[in-house]
């Protein structure tokens, strides 16, 4: 059994996603990162770094307890163990691997960026949010374009769509502003109907 | 032959790094995102993104020419293809994966929030500014933690350590007038010593 400690923020979802997804089992521990949870030295002694999500797979390379952080890490890791949302082409693995980082990059940090300066700056700081806001939904424009041709980001399922789909979720109020992404639209309901994002979902909810 | 669309930020530094490591044979164009060249109906052609770097592997998988965006994307290509900087199992290539994610999500991510608040911001908010000024100077400290135990951030030599040298390059300056990060400074130093990185930061000169 893995244990995930993680919280109710994307990168907790994608953990949690990505494990429910793989079929694999495992037991949620919520941290609470308000009452600094994540930097007591118990949780330090399993991530020295005091970030989640954090997995502990009992069972992980070679035979040996693993003990593993960074969201995409995770999602790597757990597609390999599994064979699983990496696709068997390695044309298409590698344009999965450039829509996993596009993902996993650009759209975090301004998805993050944009929650901060806002957080910081509640009055409205069209200058410092239109930074990290315009380049968001200009990757959302991109990624509406790109399923515009294809069902999923890679053309199968795969970790790429696992990584994008808790920023779309979350970050959909605003990408609504822009009206019509209906390509995006439909690929976010698909991947929301999906068991596996759902219970991924609900477990850090 | 490998092309390589790029330019000297960090994100471009990273795949002329890893092409000159991987010794896989390579063309690098300039790209002058001063100069709008990421904006030419060619270059969109290439990327509908306009971001750097780009490749184009003429002999890709199947014999097939293949073109892939996102830096680290490119560097994990570089490192399958010539089988390189890369365990193919095992606990060391989940190591060298998690930090790979560690410095394509946290350190990339935090290095062009500073960017796009610096030279993009239309108003330069220097609390958001700062803000991730120290956020990326923690997570150097984090690296230098983790350097105290080891030589290469996955132990060896790895993919993780080719994604991360030029941001540190870049951003030197940061690293003045504070505590040393003296462990990040051996590894600065043992990194820019490798003929391939040297040629890598040489690719616009």
């Amino acid at each position: 059994m893995i244990e995930l400690y993680a919280c109710n923020t994307s990168n907790g979802q994608r953990g949690a996603v990505m494990l429910a997804e793989a079929g694999l089992a495992f037991n949620t521990h919520i941290l609470n990162l308000k009452a600094g949870e994540h930097k007591t030295p118990e949780f330090r002694k399993i991530n020295p770094v005091g970030a989640v999500p954090v997995i502990i797979d009992p069972d992980g390379p070679d035979g040996k307890p693993l003990t593993l952080a960074q969201t995409g890490a995770i999602c790597l890791y757990v597609a390999e163990k599994t064979g699983q949302f990496l696709p068997q082409n390695m044309r298409t693995r590698f344009i999965a691997f450039q829509y996993f980082m596009q993902a996993m990059s650009d759209v975090v940090l301004y998805s993050g960026a944009y929650a901060f300066s806002l957080m910081r700056f509640p009055e409205p700081n069209v200058a410092s949010t239109k930074v990290f806001k315009d380049p968001l939904l200009e990757h959302m424009g991109y990624f509406d374009q790109r399923l515009a041709d294809v069902e999923f980001l890679a053309g199968e399922i795969s970790i790429a769509d696992i990584a994008l789909y808790p920023a779309v979720n979350q970050r959909w109020g605003l990408i609504e502003e822009l009206g019509g992404l209906s390509n995006l639209n439909r690929w976010r309901k698909m991947m929301a109907a999906r068991p596996g994002i759902t219970r991924g979902m609900q477990a850090v909810a | 032959m490998i092309d390589v669309y790029a330019y000297g930020t960090g994100n471009g530094f990273r795949a002329c790094i890893a092409m000159a490591e991987c010794e896989l044979e390579h063309n690098v164009h300039k790209v002058d995102l001063a100069k709008g060249d990421n904006t030419t109906p060619e270059f969109l052609k290439m990327n509908p993104l306009g971001s750097i770097p780009v490749i184009v592997d003429h002999d890709g998988p199947d014999g097939k020419s293949l073109s892939i965006s996102q830096s680290a994307s490119i560097v994990l290509y570089a490192a399958e293809k010539s089988g390189r900087f890369l365990p193919s199992s095992g606990e060391a290539r989940t190591l060298a994966l998690q930090w790979l994610m560690f410095n394509a999500s946290d350190i990339a991510g935090t290095n062009n929030a500073i960017f796009m608040a610096t030279m993009r911001a239309p108003e330069k908010v220097p609390a958001v500014i700062e803000f991730f000024e120290e956020r990326l100077y923690g997570l150097f400290g984090d690296v230098d933690e983790r350097l105290d135990e080891v030589e290469y951030l996955a132990g060896d030599i790895s993919v993780a350590d080719l994604a991360l040298y030029p941001f540190v390059a870049l951003r030197k300056s940061l690293l003045e007038g504070r505590e040393p990060l003296t462990n990040l400074l051996r590894w600065v130093d043992v990194m820019a010593g490798r003929p391939g990185v040297a040629k890598g930061m040489a690719a616009f000169s």
